[in-house]
């Protein structure tokens, strides 16, 4: 009997911790350099919290939002994933994602120890939805080189559009009408399309926040960033992908993520040096506003076990994870402490990037197509494959914006 | 005169169909049994007692088609009639199936079995010679009535609706996805670039194909080597066949714009500029599907009686004569065959431009459009209505590609 009662004792032990563990199911799209960092978190977060597993599924991000849709549809999606920021809203409203209990994160920590900006969409009717990931926000890169090649000042980076248009000119260069060298590639990316509109006043929203209105800022912004391709000829389609220009040394300036500090090192030409800085400011109106966009990481409504998986979210945005993150993807932090760290602020590729983070205001897109890509869809690329008159494009993508919104919104 | 254990299954299902009805159907907040479910404003059990009794006189006079059809009836409505109640509506929007066997109970389960075991009793009354060929099918019938056919016509059914596949509420709204298909400026212009894109493959794939198909047939040395060369990349995968033509058409790196500046030829942004960048996806799809039609012209010309060909160089008919007179026409069902299956696959274009431009760059075609509306909008409803739309675009386009064909073949 007593042999017998060993055995039974025995087997229970083996078992219950193979029981008693929570498994949490992550989904995130896939980029070599976020997956390899977050599996080191995994196997670290594992080891100080033995009653919980992580499985992580890593998707291309192409066919990231396509699965997590059909997986949430059909319900066999995971605990916890990132969703865009601007999604969150939509998410809640169609009762996918839960809110994180108040014993691990509360809506005031949230508030206080983050960027407003960043965290913005985040908390919903007083509860924390998510917590922020891959904060980006929209800085200049220009090539010093270049600048000075041109016989600019290769430690000033323009300040306001009137000088970033003087130096596109300057350094642009053209051989038997052929564009050899672009200013500043140009792609109508639609948070730096927003980004100019911002600076120049645009507030996007009419009074009850359901609508977008036609604004003369933002038709303003829309027309300078067009007349630069079309008018000034800084950059021309044809030229390539205004990455790959920068990479190979033949652009001197171009706007884009925080995030491309990374890919240019390691993927530039081997001469290629390189600059960051705040965007130019409006000539009038003296705004540096970017956009930032950003993910969520957000617990589905079904997972069982939600503070098990806050403790895995909150673990993976923490100020030393996000330390991490910013040095080893160049993802941008969102809690304020850790902005002012000095070991990243001792790398002055950084320091304008922290910096615009100061300046960074939410992108107005909301909604899981992100209907703020109407304005490069449409608005930028009326304007500049089509040649329509730019107020008509950009009424044309704020009527499909509009669409959107009260096609998606409406059904709530 | 039906045999006995034939009887014995048929029977039993009855009385577990006749058990169900005393048995609760679903739980929720409460038991319900069958009697509080109604389908078209009839208790269930008027429905099913009927059919049940059918199926009795069916089977016993032995009209086994009848029978069959009568006990699939009873299996449809046992799925479907858990949905007439408004508090399991929302097993329509996700976890359909976690959620509705969650519901389901005993009764519902005898339901099922009982209609199972009826329509098992029924097929083995058929007769092995004519049952087998009908069994051979089934796996294959299954999958694709499941696979295509079941979601063609759940298409058409949700085209009338504005159905969110995260939300419960799916109202039916009509002709209104149509009237806003009508009017989309987007979607007409979807359709032109898949247009356009068919008009650069279909002309170019047939020619290619056809001249090479000619000279394998025309030059008998090394036919197997260069059968499989051609047909390689018919058989690669379009994900990697993708990934490789964007870095030959890199407008740095890439070999495209390399072999341009040996001639001089200033460099193309070949995926990135709106002016090429859907003659480029053509041009690889015409690589990529060359292969397959080379085979079907091939074997349109071995099909062609050696006697013919001879005959007409006895009367000496030269090489372009014999090809202008007697090998065309006489391939005139491969040439058919290839034009309207080429059309109906260059219309429906997807993975490559997915694939190599995002549907930038003026690529977005047709499906590349009702994907985006479907997937990233979230709107079903209307994504299926321009399905259907560009479905009855292809099959006019296929008819009257079959009638002008027929037309010719009648010169």
């Amino acid at each position: 009997m007593k042999r017998v009662l060993s055995i039974l004792f025995m087997v229970v032990l083996l078992v219950f911790p193979i029981i008693a563990k929570t498994t949490i199911t992550h989904w995130m799209h896939y980029s070599p350099a976020r997956v390899e960092l977050i599996l080191e978190m995994v196997e670290e977060f594992m080891a100080a919290n033995p009653d919980i597993e992580i499985e992580l599924q890593a998707i291309p991000e192409g066919e990231y939002k396509t699965k997590l849709l059909a997986a949430l549809a059909a319900g066999s999606g995971p605990d916890v994933a990132q969703i865009p920021s601007n999604a969150m809203t939509e998410f809640y409203n169609y009762g996918l994602i839960q809110p994180f209990p108040e014993s691990v994160v509360t809506p005031e920590s949230i508030i206080n120890d983050y960027i407003p900006a960043a965290v913005e969409k985040l908390v919903i009717e007083g509860e924390v939805y998510g917590v922020p990931t891959d904060v980006q926000t929209i800085v200049l890169f220009y090539n010093p080189v270049l600048f000075e090649a041109a016989g600019l000042d290769p430690n000033r980076p323009p300040q306001d559009w009137n000088e970033l248009i003087e130096y596109a000119r300057k350094t642009t260069i053209w051989q038997d009408g052929k564009m050899v060298q672009s200013g500043w590639g140009i792609a109508g990316y639609h948070p730096v399309v927003e980004t100019f509109m911002r600076q120049a006043g645009a507030t996007f929203w009419d009074e009850s926040g359901e609508k977008i209105v036609f604004e003369e800022a933002q038709l303003e912004a829309l027309k300078f960033i067009t007349d630069a391709v079309k008018v000034e000829k800084v950059y021309v389609p044809e030229f390539g992908s205004r990455w790959t220009g920068f990479k190979q040394i033949k652009q001197a300036m171009v706007f884009g993520h925080g995030a491309m500090v990374g890919s240019f090192l390691s993927t530039g030409s081997k001469d290629l040096v390189f600059k960051t800085a705040l965007a130019p400011a409006h000539p009038v109106t003296g705004s540096r506003a970017n956009v930032i966009t950003n993910w969520a990481l957000v617990i589905m409504s079904d997972a069982d076990d939600s503070e098990a998986a806050a403790k895995w979210l909150t673990y993976i945005t923490s100020a030393d994870a996000q330390k991490k993150w910013m040095l080893k993807t160049g993802e941008l932090p969102s809690l304020k402490k850790v902005l002012e760290d000095p070991e990243l602020l001792s790398n002055d590729l950084y320091v304008p990037i922290f910096e615009s983070l100061k300046y960074a205001v939410p992108t107005f897109s909301r909604g899981w197509a992100d209907p703020a890509s109407e304005l490069r869809e449409i608005a930028y690329n009326e304007i500049i494959n089509n040649n329509m008159d730019p107020k008509a494009a950009l009424e044309k993508a704020i009527k499909e914006i509009n669409i959107y919104l009260e096609e998606t919104f409406s059904q709530f | 005169m039906v045999p006995g254990k034939h009887k014995v299954v048929f029977f039993t299902g009855i009385l577990l169909i006749a058990l169900s009805l005393f048995l609760p159907f679903a739980s929720g907040k409460e038991s319900l049994m069958a009697w509080d479910f109604s389908l078209a404003g009839v208790r269930l059990p008027f429905i099913i007692i009927p059919l049940a009794l059918a199926c009795i006189v069916a089977f016993t006079f032995g009209k086994i088609f009848l029978t069959l059809a009568l006990s699939l009836v009873l299996l449809i409505i046992d799925l479907t009639c858990i949905f007439s109640k408004e508090q399991w509506k929302p097993a329509l929007k996700s976890k359909f199936f976690i959620d509705f066997f969650k519901v389901t109970w005993v009764g519902w389960y005898l339901l099922a079995v009982g209609a199972l075991l009826i329509i098992v009793a029924t097929i083995t009354l058929f007769r092995d010679r004519k049952r087998a060929p009908y069994l051979f099918l089934m796996p294959m019938l299954a999958g694709i009535g499941f696979l295509t056919f079941f979601p063609a016509l759940f298409a058409l059914f949700i085209s009338f609706r504005k159905w969110n596949i995260l939300i419960a509420n799916k109202p039916f709204v009509g002709l209104a996805n149509f009237e806003k298909a009508f009017s989309d400026e987007y979607f007409w212009r979807s359709i032109w670039i898949s247009f356009k894109y068919a008009l650069g493959v279909i002309p170019a794939k047939i020619l290619i194909a056809f001249f090479f198909a000619f000279l394998i047939y025309a030059i008998p040395k090394f036919k197997g080597f260069f059968r499989v060369v051609y047909f390689l990349p018919t058989v690669t995968s379009v994900v990697a066949v993708s990934v490789i033509w964007n870095w030959i058409y890199n407008p740095y790196y890439g070999v495209a714009n390399y072999v341009l500046s040996v001639f001089g030829i200033p460099p193309v942004n070949w995926l990135g500029d709106p002016k090429t960048a859907i003659w480029a996806v053509a041009a690889v799809a015409v690589w990529r599907g060359v292969g397959y039609d080379i085979i079907i012209f091939l074997a349109g010309l071995n099909d062609i009686p050696r006697t013919t060909v001879e005959a007409s160089q006895i009367d000496g008919a030269n090489g372009w004569q014999r090809l202008r007179y007697i090998l065309i026409p006489l391939m005139k069902p491969s040439l058919v065959f290839v034009f309207i299956t080429s059309t109906i696959g260059a219309i429906q274009v997807f993975s490559e431009i997915y694939m190599m431009t995002g549907g930038n760059a003026e690529t977005k075609t047709a499906v590349y459009y009702i994907w985006e509306y479907g997937f990233s909008r979230l709107q079903m409803g209307y994504a299926s209505t321009m399905s259907l739309i560009l479905f009855a675009i292809i099959l006019t386009i296929s008819l009257i590609q079959m009638r002008v064909t027929r037309l010719l073949k009648e010169e």
